[in-house]
């Protein structure tokens, strides 16, 4: 009787002990050690801000994707079959058609990417010492989907948001891209991308939870979370209506014209924003790494040039503003070249115009001419405008890779230099800097800085954009005597046959030769055009610019019917009347 | 105050009172059935909160998976949510209208149209 009473005291002793202990072991230990419970702290990945164009129509935005990983230690299958099940569906955008639609060669090109892809998976997945493997990012839904269904055990998906564009390649260089930094995170280049990455980027959140054996949260443990912070949105000032005609007839022109490459710049004159930048050729931001890194860069902020012609607007400007010489001036030097400091200077096209009016010599863009009015001016006054005119530095627009074009120092220039200057050689400007100079004129002779975004909005808060600078750097007088003379060599100059009929249009024609090796190429030009329209009452001021048309070398001969011809159809957008 | 007679004589009863004393003079059953009694009851009490404690955590276990299904709706409906914004841009972009414009036959007018 006693031994048995004393098993059932042992028994129920030892049952109540441990029932203690692995409550104490619960409540007090495993939170101490934070072995066996499994507690976790994850980043949450903050959704990146949206671009939008001016009529809030996304021009980016995101879309779901994944990350796939693998840990070969759970694999049950050989790491061989497992590389040759993924290596399809890990295929570039560009080979994911429908293979009979596929020609030979793209055929050939894709059987090489699986096998190329099936390769670097299977040393991924062989080496059996990696505990977690990542092997793809930005992997579309559908993808995941039909990886899923292989039921690969030791397979496994995390979110990575991308980037998508609706427009597919629309304002390619303006937008710039995403890609990875050195610690795989998304980070913005080029474009509104890189120049506000900081901002739309977000701030990611963290998610710290205990969970059951069973994988559910526990909520009287650790479970806390920090919500990630979408980026702020930006609303750009891009027309995409003008954004869509300008790169059809860019894409059009530089194919007839057989341009190196094409762009195009549509400002708002009154208020500096940018409704258009489009260069040809372009790239497919959502698929960038397929394309050359020289595609990358926009050109119409990041590279020089010397304008040609063009710029002869500046120096007119400036001799017109300080009344050294006005639109009746007659030119006493213009009856045929001019030797200055060794160099021959002649007109384009070896025409002369002796005893010539300022008007006249816009309109005939004579090169001798110009050097009539940089003498007028002198180094000073001329260098003093080029700064007042924005030259030299950077316009301040909110793309990433913008260049200031330094100029030489003063003190470099010779007489040859100010010559040529004059008429837009031997000078090296960006084709933004072009356009916030011609804007100047058409707004009055307000410079107003160029700028993409118009607003940011950062969680309900929006930031109103405005230009840099705004100032009045000629005279309403000047800019409208520069106007009349641009008016004037639309109407007689070489381009007037491509002139939409009944409109007031100003514009220059510029050609401008490359310097090559401390020499100019006579086959390879510049052909620009820059222009602004209604003249009276300025809707748009557009620059368009070819590299290298083989066509034509000049810019009355290609650039400006583009220019013409993107002007028309903006007329009818804009519903502009005839005079 | 009790006479020493009294006391003694108490010490003379005892052995009346508890029977089946050892050599000792302890009543073993009684104990045993006092220490039986509060054994089951502390037994029975533990029982109660190890249940109680079974109740609670089969209630969290509930709560947690209500919270994982919530969670895996707001994340499913966002996805959703996000296809369709993408599936609306890209069938309403210019790319896609003027491409399907052109299959319609339309073209641009030649002319300068305004109001």
């Amino acid at each position: 009787m006693i031994d048995r009473l004393n098993i059932f005291k042992f028994l129920i002793f030892a049952l109540a002990l441990a029932i203690v202990s692995r409550l104490f072991y619960w409540q007090f230990l495993s939170s101490y050690s934070g072995r066996n419970v499994p507690s976790q702290e994850n980043e949450i990945q903050a959704p990146r801000g949206e671009i939008y164009a001016s009529d809030n129509f996304p021009l980016v935005t995101n879309q779901e994707a994944f990350l796939i990983y693998a840990k070969p230690k759970e694999f049950k299958e050989d790491p061989i079959l497992i590389a040759k099940k993924i290596s399809p569906f890990l295929l570039s955008e560009k080979y994911a058609t429908n293979s009979a639609s596929l020609t030979p060669d793209e055929q050939k090109q894709k059987d090489t990417e699986i096998k190329n892809i099936e390769e670097d998976l299977l040393k991924k997945l062989s080496n059996k010492n990696l505990f977690w493997v990542q092997l793809a990012r930005k992997i579309a839904k559908d993808v995941k989907q039909k990886l899923e269904a292989e039921k690969i055990t030791g397979l496994g998906f995390e979110n990575d948001d991308k980037r998508f564009y609706p427009e597919t390649s629309m304002s390619a260089q303006l937008l710039g891209f995403v890609g990875s930094d050195k610690f795989g995170k998304d980070i913005g280049y080029f474009g509104l991308e890189g120049y506000y990455d900081k901002q739309i980027r977000g701030k990611p959140g963290t998610i710290g939870s205990e969970k059951d054996p069973f994988g559910f949260p526990i909520l009287v443990g650790k479970y806390r979370q920090i919500k990630p912070q979408k980026g702020a949105s930006l609303y750009t000032t891009i027309d995409r209506v003008v954004q869509f005609i300008v790169e059809q007839k860019l894409a059009a022109a530089v194919e007839k014209y057989g341009a190196k490459e094409g762009s195009v710049i549509v400002e708002d004159p009154k208020t500096g924003h940018i409704l258009a930048m489009a260069t040809y050729p372009n790239y497919n931001p959502a698929g960038f790494s397929q394309f050359d890194p020289k595609l990358f860069k926009n050109s119409v902020v990041a590279d020089t040039y010397e304008p040609g012609s063009t710029f002869k607007l500046v120096t007119m400007s400036a001799a017109l503003d300080l009344s050294l010489v006005g639109p009746e001036t007659r030119c006493d030097v213009c009856s045929g070249p001019r030797q200055i400091g060794g160099f021959e200077i002649s007109t384009w096209n070896n025409k002369y115009f002796p005893n010539s009016t300022m008007t006249e010599v816009i309109q005939h863009s004579d090169n001798v001419g110009m050097t009539f009015v940089s003498e007028k001016l002198g180094l000073d006054k001329f260098y003093s405008y080029l700064g007042k005119f924005g030259l030299g530095q950077k316009t301040g627009i909110d793309l990433q890779e913008e260049t200031a074009a330094p100029l030489r120092a003063k003190d470099d220039w010779r007489k040859i230099d100010l010559a040529t200057a004059s008429f837009g050689q031997g000078i090296a400007i960006t084709p933004i800097q072009m356009v916030q100079a011609a804007g100047a004129i058409a707004a009055g002779g307000k410079l107003i800085s160029p700028k993409v975004v118009s607003k940011i909005v950062d969680n309900g808060q929006e930031e109103i954009i405005r230009p840099d600078t705004e100032k009045q750097i000629i005279s309403p007088k000047t800019a409208a005597q520069i106007t009349e003379m641009m008016v004037n060599a639309v109407d007689r100059g070489e381009a007037q046959a491509f002139k939409p009929k009944g409109y007031r249009i100003a514009g220059k024609t510029g050609t401008a030769q490359i310097p090559l090796a401390g020499h100019y190429d006579p086959n390879k030009t510049i052909a620009s055009f820059i222009g602004f329209a209604p003249a009276d009452n300025p809707r748009l001021v557009m620059l368009v610019r070819f590299t290298e048309p083989t066509s034509s070398p000049f810019g009355s001969e290609t650039a400006a019917p583009t220019f013409f011809a993107i002007t028309k159809e903006l007329f009818n957008y804009y519903g502009i009347p005839q005079n | 105050m009790l006479p020493l007679s009294d006391f003694r004589l108490i010490q003379k009863n005892r052995p009346v009172l508890l029977a089946n004393t050892d050599g000792l003079g302890f009543d073993w059953n009684t104990i045993g059935k006092i220490k039986i009694r509060v054994l089951v009851t502390f037994s029975l009490f533990l029982l109660a909160l190890f249940a109680t404690q079974l109740v609670f955590a089969a209630n969290l276990a509930t709560d947690g998976q209500k919270l994982a299904k919530v969670q895996e709706a707001i994340t499913k409906y966002e996805s959703e949510n996000a296809d369709l914004r993408a599936q609306i841009a890209r069938q309403s972009s210019l790319t896609n209208l003027s491409q399907k414009a052109k299959t319609l036959g339309f073209t641009a007018s030649p002319k300068i149209i305004t109001p």
